[in-house]
């Protein structure tokens, strides 16, 4: 082989792979992705939307159970005083990591590769936060004053305890739902004003229109709008960081062994992004089929997620190792139980699950071919997230069920009814993303334009103009 | 069935709730708010004519609670009691009167203090001016008060006629009755029998003397099962005289122990518990010399709470404590020549089979020349006793007969055992039983009165109980419940709890007690005195009995012809009657001068009767013993004694098979696994519960379960046991009975508060030999943290309240534990949820092992909130629901509290206990035992020990009443004030003279994790062991 045919051959290598399906024209964008907007919903739709309204019910009738008889409806005790509830918190909360994560900061980073995934990512963080939320609500012996948490000013010159992390939470989720909220809006406005240019009835185009705040598409519009979602991203990117690392408070400010741990923070924000990439990769592998959005969501968005959740797994994986060192290295008698306890105590099951699935099995994303296996990719996913579930699970229980005075130790067993309420978060999850799919574009109309193949633009910022024009 | 017409009578709420009745949603039916139902309402409301008007005004004014106080028997004329010493004229709503009174649970006859609130009894404690109780209470003496308003309990008289079916009378019908019965047996011969427990009055005595000897040809027979037959029996072959002696463990400074549970259920435990921990007391907290205490030597088939507080206890099997007993004194008098028997040659001979006892028995010849030594180095201060239930075995008379060898020998009696100041335990006959079953069966009884006494439940059925009732003309019974026996009888005599009634008790020669009604009847109930008497006045018969109108008067009679002459008191007897009311208990001269005398011992009783030779019981045998909290049953539908943790295994709820480690894996079974037990009497099935320390061939069973009729928390609870005890015909043999066990394959649950009994050698108990302490007072303590902070320390500018509690003298009894119940209003919560770990009990006690599980050493750690200084629960409460006050207690604000069990999650000590469910909607009347001091807790709300703060709170308002500060010693927390053995000390730790600083600066002080720098507030004290 000559040197110009390696030369040729390696810098045919070295184009990128296109990130949307060359063949589609600007125009296609917006037919495609406004579609399951304007049909009506299809049969697995229809049934995928049941099954999560059952999950729904069953999740809102053990909840009014517990409300309205105790929380004694759940396995807890004496010892173990958080378990089901504060996992599923903890999880939830997680898996809402991945959508700012993708519209923040690899928006500040210039990756292209997001502009496919960010809204239905964007959509998940929603959603996920929402059910998250609601465990800290239901998880309270008396849920009638759960609003106790909330600093209001009242006659009574009640207060709420700055030092607790409880309530640092308190501020860190319900700071993150916002930005998150607003963020994912304010990426909605050109979009949500196409499907209004769209609608061809009346309803439509009002509630579009009100929805859409008079977008214009100006040029001036554009640019406030570019400098706007700039400086969200900037606001939203801290926010990645902090909401999971004051998530982890709550267990390492604790004197507890095994929830007294310096390393937390960063041990539990690399495994929020690792479980809610494995999420987007779970939902999108499903809707990119459901929504024929095949040609916008292609495997390279998927690769590169599964890259992602291959270095966090590696991360979260360390930050495991790393517990036990110090649990050794600190010669704390205490420390030194937990960890063993955790390992090779009642519970030791979970902590195997929990490691075979977030250490061992991505570790098969070494394989392109893997990588880039819808049904392998979906498989894992899956995996990872009941191993991010095992891990909350590992850390809460087995920490608490064996602390320092053996008098008191003791097992703790789910009941029927907190099995219900975290089937239920699910259902919530998914009734919400469902409707999402019917009501709002699932990909950022405006700025995949942005990075499509054969076009001009180079940058994220310059897709916006190009779209805008489009639209115009 | 039974049952159901039984609460059909009586309340329909559930006592605890469980999730179903939550799914139902009962709804509270209380007729009667918390105050609204004034404690006489209802016994007045049919006899007095005039009070009407006056019990209006009563209900209005608070104030005038003070008349109930004074008119607490509503029966004309009006009988007079007196509050405890310096009762304010009047009684002010809020403030408690005290009223000196006996407690009624079992024949101990400890003096008690009956707090009562606007009129409502609402908690027992001990008075201190009893010499037996010195105010302190057992665990059952602290449930009592929940009897007195347990919703099951009989409400009226009922005549069942044999068919057991709860059908109502009147008290009118009955009597003419009975009376007719009773002519009737004069008329035709018959015999009339009078059948009780023991109970101990002297009135009663004298009363029930007085109406049987008016009845003809009658005759009391006094037979308790757990009674003391065999040591009564035993006194009299070696001392010629039927007595049970008076042991004083205070006195002895060397403690052998056969069999006798004498910390948990022998004889008189409160009284023995405070007399064994005075010389266990080590450093700055001892009685006696600070460098040395007692050493307890126990030998124990069963592991009972007396074995875990010995510094030695070797394992005999069930049956051979009498060849213990023997290997002893043919160590001390044979082989070691000692003691004035040594030449004895009668003795020698009799003692000739202990040569080989030892090694029957598998414990080393050291053990007992070890034991011998130290026994004869203190003659004169030391202790031996045998007996119990678990060794009420084939030689129960020989053991005893050997104990009494051994104390005269160690030159012990006149001493520590006092056979001339005996308590009134004498009376139970075996015999007595025998020979009244005898002229039942041939139709002799015309008329049998049964009291205190529940025979159809605790007697096996080969003696044919039941069947004779059958040819009985009349049976009456005594009782609160309609069970066993009530059952089987023609009428059921409704009795009041002993806060309705009065009574009198003699505890031991020459000390008097008073029992006096502190509230009237709760329902239309009449106290077996009170029947006896209208019985005689219609009877008419002639005597004392006549010449008195009714109970009351009878029994102040029989105080101004015999206690008032006896005391000695100067005083008219109206104001010794009033001073006597006021202080509860009198001493006559003699007992005050506390003079005994020893007994000579008669070698010809090591013949034993004739009952045969001690000898060695072949097999696997069993033992039926008590537990402390269940005693022999007659309390079963006390919730609060049901929930108490069995002090040794930690199991509510249940009684189970104790088996050793050896044997569960001789049996391949494990814990819950259920086996059947048959002996020659019968067989049971029961879950097996392994524990360590038993001797490998017995298996230890607990009397006083599965009763029937008691009512909704004790129906079934367990397996009666009785039945497998073996009737011979000198005695009633509840251990040593041979035994099969087999395993069934089925399974059940046992509801333990404690499952793991290793305290994993981390450093929260801390022990020490006496040895090594001598030399060391830090012993076993020498590593303390040294932690700094860079935060600035909580200041404690007033009081600042502490504990110090003391592992050495802590038996681990529970007294505490009820008592905080009482005092707190601390739910029960039922076996469904101690299984799942959700019990409430603000004080716990942790029981650990230590050592080979053959012989385990035991330590109990009473365990509560620690009010730390630097409190990790605090500083996680997101809605400042526990805080920290300025006078170092950790509060928990429950109305601010939403439950987010955070700060149990973060307390290492697990002290918090949450409302999982709504526990505190008791059945009516249960609500009335509640102290009105403290809330009833919501359901979703954290609590935990709150130091007691309302006693804190009531003795600075005192001070401040009287000016100053609250003095050291007047503020005791309940768990403190009820410790039979004062292992608990609270006071103001910022004054360094107050007795918990002292003891706290002990060498000995150290606290519980202290390498947290959680700086708790409670200090304990190593435990030592007099064991090398």
């Amino acid at each position: 082989m000559s040197t110009p045919e390696i030369i040729l051959r390696n810098a045919a290598q070295l184009v990128k792979e296109p990130l949307i399906d060359p063949k589609k024209k600007y125009a296609d964008v917006n037919n495609d992705v406004c579609a399951p907007l304007e049909r009506l919903p299809n049969f697995a739709w229809w049934k995928a939307f049941g099954i999560a309204n059952v999950c729904l019910l069953i999740g809102l009738t053990a909840m009014g159970l517990t409300i309205g008889t105790g929380i004694g409806q759940w396995g807890l005790n004496r010892t173990v005083g958080w378990a089901f509830d504060i996992t599923n918190f903890v999880f939830w909360i997680g898996i809402g990591h991945a959508g700012t994560l993708i519209s923040a900061i690899l928006f500040l980073f210039r990756q292209k590769w997001r502009t496919s995934i960010n809204r239905s990512a964007e959509a998940m963080t929603i959603f996920a936060v929402m059910t998250a939320g609601l465990f800290p609500l239901i998880h309270v012996g008396r849920q009638w004053m759960a609003f106790w948490l909330f600093p209001y000013p009242n006659q009574r010159d009640l207060w709420v305890n700055f030092r607790s992390p409880l309530l640092w939470d308190v501020f860190a989720v319900s700071t993150y739902f916002t930005i998150s909220l607003v963020f994912w809006y304010i990426g909605l406005i050109p979009d949500i004003a196409s499907v209004r240019d769209r609608a061809k009835n009346k309803i439509r185009k009002l509630i579009y229109g009100i929805l859409s705040l008079g977008w214009t598409g100006s040029a001036r519009a554009w640019n406030h709008y570019e400098t706007a979602y700039m400086l969200l991203a900037g606001l939203s990117t801290p926010l990645v960081l902090s909401v999971h690392s004051i998530v982890s408070f709550d267990f390492a400010v604790s004197i507890l062994p095994g929830w007294h741990t310096t390393i937390f923070p960063p041990y539990f924000v690399a495994g929020a992004i690792f479980s809610g990439f494995a999420m987007v990769v779970t939902l999108l592998v499903i809707a990119r089929k459901v929504l024929g959005l095949e040609s916008y969501i292609r495997l390279v968005h998927l690769e590169n997620m599964n890259k992602i959740i291959m270095l966090t797994g590696m991360m979260v994986g360390y930050a495991y190792a790393t517990e036990f060192f110090t649990a050794w290295y600190s010669a704390n008698e205490y420390e030194r139980f937990v960890f063993i306890n955790r390992a090779f105590g009642p519970y030791g099951w979970s902590y195997w699950t929990m490691v075979t699935c977030n250490v061992l099995i991505p570790q098969l994303f070494w394989f392109k071919k893997i990588r880039r296996s819808l049904s392998i990719m979906f498989v894992i996913s899956i995996f990872v997230n009941i191993g991010m579930w095992f891990e909350r699970f590992v850390i809460i229980v087995t920490s608490l069920h064996r602390d320092f005075l053996p008098s008191s130790w003791s097992m703790y067993k789910p009941s029927i009814v907190e099995v219900g309420i975290l089937i239920g978060s699910f259902g919530m999850f998914f009734t919400l993303f469902l409707l999402f799919c019917r009501v709002l574009p699932t990909i950022a109309m405006s700025e995949v334009k942005g990075v499509m193949h054969g076009e001009q633009h180079g940058t994220g910022e310059a897709g916006h103009h190009a779209s805008g024009g489009a639209h115009g | 069935m039974d049952q159901q017409q039984n609460e059909s009578s009586t309340n329909t709420k559930k006592y605890w709730r469980s999730i179903e009745d939550l799914l139902e949603g009962n709804a509270k039916t209380d007729e009667s708010g918390e105050f609204a139902m004034s404690p006489t309402r209802e016994g007045q409301s049919e006899e007095a004519t005039d009070g009407h008007s006056r019990r209006e005004f009563l209900k209005l004014m608070g104030a005038s609670f003070a008349l109930m106080g004074a008119s607490a028997c509503t029966r004309r004329p009006a009988e007079k009691i007196l509050p405890y010493v310096n009762k304010p004229s009047e009684v002010v709503p809020g403030v408690a009167n005290w009223y000196a009174s006996v407690c009624g649970e079992c024949e101990s006859g400890c003096g008690v203090l009956v707090k009562t609130r606007e009129g409502r009894p609402i908690k027992f404690e001990g008075n201190p001016k009893h010499p037996l109780s010195e105010g302190k209470l057992c665990a059952r003496g602290q449930a009592s008060i929940l009897n007195l308003y347990d919703p099951d309990r009989l409400q009226a008289a009922l005549s069942p006629g044999r068919k057991g079916v709860a059908t109502g009378t009147t008290w009118e019908k009955l009597d003419a009755d009975v009376v007719a019965k009773i002519q009737n047996a004069r008329a035709s011969g018959k015999k009339v029998r009078v059948l009780t427990g023991e109970v101990g009055g002297p009135s009663t005595e004298k009363l029930v003397q007085e109406f049987l000897s008016g009845t003809g040809n009658s005759k009391h027979v006094v037979y308790d099962v757990l009674g003391n037959d065999e040591i009564a029996t035993a006194a009299a072959l070696s001392y010629g005289e039927r007595v049970v002696p008076h042991y004083r463990f205070e006195k002895a400074e060397m403690i052998v122990s056969f069999g006798a549970d004498f910390l948990g259920t022998w004889l008189s435990p409160v009284e023995f518990g405070r007399g064994f921990s005075k010389n266990r007391k080590v450093g700055k907290n001892a009685v006696g010399n600070p460098k040395d205490m007692s050493r307890f030597v126990a030998f124990e088939s069963v592991m009972t709470l007396t074995g875990t507080n010995a510094d030695q206890r070797h394992r005999v099997k069930s049956g051979e404590e009498a060849l213990a007993a023997m290997a002893l004194a043919y160590e001390l008098i044979v082989t070691q020549g000692r003691t004035r028997y040594a030449g004895d040659s009668n003795v020698r001979a009799a003692l000739g089979s202990g040569a080989s006892a030892a090694q029957t028995l598998g414990i080393p010849a050291e053990v007992f020349k070890k034991t011998a030594q130290d026994l004869w180095e203190r003659r004169g201060k030391s202790i031996v006793v045998g007996g119990g239930q678990s060794a009420k075995g084939p030689h129960a008379l020989q053991l005893e007969v050997l104990v009494n060898l051994l104390n005269s020998a160690l030159e012990n009696e006149g001493v520590t055992v006092d056979g001339t100041t005996n308590p009134a335990r004498d009376r139970s006959s075996y015999q007595d039983l025998a020979q009244l079953i005898g002229e039942m069966k041939s139709g002799q009884v015309g008329v049998l009165f049964i009291h205190r006494s529940n025979p159809v439940y605790s007697l096996p059925k080969s003696m044919g109980f039941t069947e004779a009732l059958g040819k009985v003309g009349l049976v009456v019974y005594f009782g609160d419940k309609f069970d066993e026996t009530a059952r089987v009888s023609d009428h059921v005599c409704a009795t009041p709890h002993s806060t309705e009634a009065w009574g009198d008790s003699s505890p031991y020669t020459g000390v008097y007690a008073i029992q006096q009604p502190t509230i009237s009847p709760l329902y239309k109930t009449r106290g077996f005195e009170e029947s006896l008497m209208v019985w005689a006045k219609q009877l008419h018969l002639s005597g004392a009995i006549a010449a008195q109108p009714n109970w009351h008067e009878y029994l102040k009679a029989y105080w101004r012809d015999t206690v008032h002459r006896q005391s000695g008191s100067g005083a008219p007897f109206d104001l010794f009657w009033e001073e006597a009311l006021r202080e509860g208990v009198v001493l006559t001269s003699a007992a005050r001068a506390q003079t005994s005398r020893p007994r000579s011992f008669s070698a010809n009783s090591l013949g034993f009767g004739g009952t045969g030779k001690v000898a060695s019981v072949q097999g696997t045998t069993l033992a039926l013993y008590p537990k402390v909290s269940q005693y022999d049953g007659r309390t079963a539908n006390n919730g609060w004694l049901q929930e108490m943790p069995d002090p040794v295994t930690k199991v509510t709820w249940d009684n189970y098979a104790l088996v050793s480690p050896g044997m569960a894996k001789q049996l391949s079974v494990k814990e819950g696994d259920v086996v059947r037990l048959k002996t020659q009497a019968g067989s049971i099935e029961l879950p097996v519960w392994v524990q360590p320390g038993m001797h490998d061939q017995t298996v230890g069973a607990a009397v006083g379960y599965g009763r029937k009729g008691v009512g909704r928390v004790g129906d079934d609870i367990g397996v009666n046991v009785f039945p497998l005890a073996q009737a011979s015909e000198k005695a009633l043999a509840l251990s040593g009975l041979a035994v099969t066990v087999e395993k069934t394959g089925a399974t059940y649950s046992l509801a333990a508060t404690q499952k793991h009994h290793s305290y994993e050698g981390r450093p929260i108990i801390r022990e020490a030999s006496l040895k090594d302490y001598q030399k060391n007072a830090h012993a076993g303590n020498e590593h303390h943290e040294h932690l700094t902070t860079i935060w600035p320390k909580h200041q404690y500018p007033g009081y600042r309240w502490g504990m110090a509690i003391d592992l050495n003298s802590c038996t681990g009894c529970s007294a505490c534990v009820v008592a905080c119940q009482s005092e707190n209003n601390i739910p029960v919560v039922g076996k469904k949820f101690v299984l799942t770990s959700r019990e409430m009990h603000w004080l716990r006690i942790d029981r650990y092992y230590t050592g080979k599980v053959e012989a385990p050493e035991v330590v109990h750690q009473p365990m509560i909130c620690q009010h730390c200084e630097n409190a990790p629960c605090e500083t996680v409460c997101p809605v400042l629901a526990t805080m920290h006050d300025h006078e170092g207690l950790n509060q928990q604000v429950y109305n601010r509290c939403v439950g987010t069990r955070y700060c149990a999650n973060n307390c290492p000590y697990k002290v918090r206990r949450f409302n999982w469910f709504t526990f505190t909607d008791v059945a009516s009347p249960l609500n009335l035992a509640y102290n009105p001091d403290i809330t009833v807790r919501t359901r979703g709300v954290m609590e935990k020990c709150t130091f007691c703060v309302q006693r804190i709170r009531d003795a600075k308002d005192h001070a401040k009443d009287v000016g100053g500060k609250v003095k050291d010693g007047d503020l005791k927390t309940a768990c403190q004030q009820t410790c039979p053995t004062d292992a608990i000390v609270f006071g103001d730790i910022n004054d360094l003279n107050t007795r918990v600083s002292q003891i706290a600066s002990d060498p000995r002080g150290y606290h519980v994790l202290e390498e947290l720098n959680v700086r708790p507030s409670v200090t304990y004290l190593t435990k030592i062991r007099n064991n090398t």
